[in-house]
């Protein structure tokens, strides 16, 4: 039912754009910061539950993490790791040993943060019972021990470069020692205070006026939830929600930006839009057929059609975000006739039949017909199957059983799953596997940059999947609003800098 | 003895009520499990090492037998109590009553205006089906049923709450029905999508029995008696037209249902519908088991009132069976 409703926004989207043109302009541009607003964010997928401890999902910590929950560190809108309840930390020269300095913080119920409610919300990741479903961030971990009520001490077992951006996430959440109903409550220590869930519609957080640092600019912030596209966007055009945080359908974008009562914000992100060749496959366990895949795709059409041209061609796995980065897209170059050529040589002059599984997700339904007609002019046909997640994540994810699927892999840092052969791509290369670990272990940050990007290079030389485009943060904001997140790198949408003019 | 007959009417009718409320959760219990996906990987995501979804399972129950978690949610079940959600905590039932705040009201105002809007249009469109007004009323009603609600919908939102902002676009007040002002107005355009649809099936149903009456011997006579047309409709023809469209109302009840999931969808409204489509898609298995549950409860109830209206209305259908 969901892509019914994702095909039918263009003509919904056509009445509003004409609509545009009729109302009068009614906003006037005041400078003055409204401190007692009330921001209505409007978001597609609505959380769960509210415990970030037990259950995954990336609705959790967008509304959580960092606005409610805070960890030792946060990483910012431009990527870089800042202090946060750790106000700072020393690491030892050896890489196991990890001191950090805490903030004096108070939680929202008012009690005192201290390093023993670091240690309580640490040890139950590490627990024997704990589900924590980001327990595997800290299996490196030894041993967690405070030296005073404002140190904690964490030791690893081996040195583990990607721990401390980790620690910026959910597994690093810090939590009131003790706390109990984490599924409809939250007592963090955050800019804001979870207010009330009003479940199938709304979270609602208010400013925490006692909090230690910048003070959020809102007084309210309303995350509103509606899952139907062409519903949230009427509710944006009416003025219920005052932020589209998510346009699932990039081709409303141009009737926004032509109307000057809305400003469509662009930013980047860390989802390679990922279309995996299953490794294993009898064909495409030949990199030249993978080779031949990816010459067959003209990618910059692809983003034309399938996302109204927002978002930017990739190379590999790497966004350009990141510090390995390297413009790898001429390793693969749009060459029809390369691809035939490379088809032949690998034996399949005459093509082959494969599956394309579609997850029901809009990046996906949308480039799926544009490779089906691009591989067909090779001579691969391409039968389009659409799965349900919970048959991906069964048989696709888990059990690896598929021929080419497409997927965003929205994870900051992720590029090691290259690295893992049992992973659904089943991608094995021993230098790549050896360069991965030697890259978390490298001394030096320049050393490890260097080892990434030569994963980087060879993920791109091997073909071991094809990386449609990087995915865009679009947003669309009324006027009055200013200072949202453009960027969506680390796992949360910090409301603290949002603010809306009287 | 007819109470003897009504009351073994009623047994029957009872006991089937029960059976297929038995047998309808089995089924739904049955094939929500033969879905793949696994419920705490659902919980747990992809990161998530075997270990900890192994011990998941166990704290869920999830790793006993089918028979025996069917079996406990039944007895919970018929005591009202349908369970927590696996993945919220939640207590099921509680949600459900929250939600159906919404969705009840919904779909009796939808019922109620689909009546009042089709049972005047079908005896009007029946008593003029040789003149163009006639045939023009029905066509519309062919239209009505030929659009799809959400498409309906779509249209109803953009043209009275963008284009002419009147009413909300969507969304329920978090107040709910304790500020029935708001409450009432963000009904409107969901309830007048449902009716319309609804409502041109109904006067459908309304016009062709109503021809019907018209060529009964009955009616020839009352008309013979002096009486007008619409008078002799009025006296005699109401109550026989009425028996196929009670019956055509309670199986659009099931209709309903599922129409108020889109509408619901269409207009962000926070219901049962909208409950069930994110539940579906979180594969939060339980709480879908039970909002299954109460809908069909919900669908089998209205059949069985229809059942026994029509029993008690035409002594033929209590002798038929």
């Amino acid at each position: 039912m969901k892509k019914t409703f994702r095909r039918l926004i263009i003509p919904a989207a056509l009445i509003a754009g004409l609509i545009g043109f009729a109302v009068p302009q009614t906003y006037a541009a005041s400078a003055a910061v409204d401190t007692n607003a009330t921001i209505t964010l409007g978001l597609d997928l609505e959380p769960t539950s509210l415990d970030l401890t037990g259950t995954a999902g990336a609705p959790i910590p967008q509304v959580l993490l960092d606005n409610v929950y805070e960890s030792l560190v946060r990483i910012n809108d431009k990527g870089v790791i800042v202090p946060n309840l750790a106000t700072s930390w020393k690491i030892s020269p050896d890489g196991k040993t990890y001191t950090f300095t805490l903030a004096n913080a108070k939680f929202h119920d008012g009690s005192a943060f201290t390093a023993a409610d670091v240690l309580w919300s640490y040890n139950r990741v590490t627990a024997k019972d704990s589900t924590n479903p980001f327990k595997t961030q800290f299996a490196n971990v030894s041993s967690i021990f405070k030296t005073s009520s404002k140190t904690v001490v964490i030791q690893l077992k081996n040195r583990d470069n990607s721990f401390l951006f980790n620690l910026t996430g959910q597994v690093g959440v810090v939590l009131k020692a003790g706390s109990t109903n984490l599924d409809s409550t939250a007592n963090g220590t955050g800019p804001y205070k979870f207010s009330n869930w009003n479940r199938g519609t709304s979270i609602t957080l208010v400013r925490n006026d006692a909090y230690r640092g910048t003070k959020g600019l809102a007084k309210t912030v309303v995350f509103r939830y509606i899952s139907n596209p062409n519903a949230l966007n009427n509710a944006f055009l009416s003025g219920q929600v005052d932020v589209l945080t998510t346009v699932q359908a990039p081709e409303i974008l141009k009737f926004f930006a032509a109307n000057d009562k809305f400003k469509v914000v662009e930013g980047t992100t860390n989802g390679e839009v990922t279309m995996s060749m299953n490794n294993d496959n009898t064909y495409f366990k030949n990199p030249k057929v993978r080779l031949a895949v990816r010459q067959a795709i003209d990618h910059k059409a692809l983003i034309q059609t399938a996302w109204s041209g927002y978002g930017s061609t990739l190379g590999s796995f790497v966004p350009p975000t990141d510090p390995w980065y390297e413009d790898l897209t001429g390793l693969a170059p749009y060459n029809v006739a390369a691809s035939k050529a490379l088809l032949a040589d690998a034996g399949y002059p005459n093509g082959f039949k494969v599956t394309l599984d579609i997850p029901p997700i809009g990046y996906a339904t949308a480039s799926s017909e544009f490779i089906q007609a691009s591989l067909k002019k090779v001579g691969i046909d391409v039968t389009i199957n659409n799965v349900g997640w919970g048959e991906w994540i069964d048989r696709i994810f888990t059990k690896g059983n598929y021929d080419m699927t497409i997927v965003a892999h929205v994870e900051p840092h992720d590029i090691a799953i290259y690295g893992n052969p049992d992973y659904y791509f089943h991608y094995k290369n021993t230098d790549v596997q050896g360069w991965l670990k030697a890259a978390d272990q490298a001394a030096t940050d320049a050393e490890r940059t260097a080892l990434l990007k030569k994963v980087g290079r060879q993920l791109a030389v091997d073909s071991a999947s094809d990386w449609l485009f990087l995915l865009p943060a679009t947003q669309v904001v009324t006027k009055k609003i200013s200072g949202i997140p453009t960027n969506s790198l680390g796992m949360s949408y910090y409301v603290a800098s949002i603010a809306k003019t009287k | 003895m007819v109470g003897v007959n009504v009351l073994i009417f009623l047994a029957r009718r009872l006991f089937l009520f029960f059976s297929s409320l038995v047998a309808s959760s089995a089924i739904v219990f049955t094939l929500l499990r033969l879905l793949p996906g696994d419920l705490a990987q659902a919980k747990l995501g992809i990161q998530a090492t075997p270990e900890s979804l192994a011990l998941l399972r166990h704290q869920m129950g999830l790793d006993r037998s089918l028979f025996s978690q069917y079996f406990d949610w039944l007895i919970h079940a018929i005591h009202g109590d349908l369970g927590v959600s696996i993945l919220s905590g939640a207590d099921v039932t509680s949600e459900i009553m929250q939600k159906a705040t919404v969705t009840i009201p919904l779909i009796i105002m939808a019922s109620v205006v689909a009546v009042l809007i089709s049972i005047p249009l079908g005896m009007y469109a029946a008593l003029r089906y040789r003149n163009f007004d006639g045939v023009a009323t029905s066509g519309f009603s062919q239209l009505g049923i030929a659009v799809p609600i959400f498409w309906s919908g779509i249209l109803i939102a953009a043209t009275f709450a963008i284009l002419w902002p009147l009413l909300p676009a969507g969304g329920f007040p978090e107040t709910g029905w304790s500020n029935p002002g708001p409450a009432f107005k963000s009904m409107i355009l969901p309830v007048f999508t449902l009716a319309l649809g609804q409502g041109a099936v109904l006067m459908r149903f309304a016009r062709s029995a109503t021809i019907d009456t018209l060529q009964q011997d009955y009616f020839r006579t009352a008309r013979a008696t002096g009486l007008t047309r619409f008078q002799a409709l009025r006296l005699h023809g109401v109550r026989n037209a009425m028996i196929p469209v009670i019956s055509v109302l309670g199986m659009q009840i099931a209709t309903l249902v599922v129409e108020a999931i889109i509408v619901e969808n269409v207009f962000a409204l926070p219901g049962i519908g909208q409950m069930l489509l994110q539940d579906v898609n979180n594969r939060d298995l339980l709480k879908v088991q039970g909002i299954i549950a109460v809908t069909t409860s919900i669908v089998f109830l209205v059949g069985f009132l229809v059942d026994i209206a029509l029993g008690l209305l035409d002594p033929r259908v209590r002798q038929a069976r």
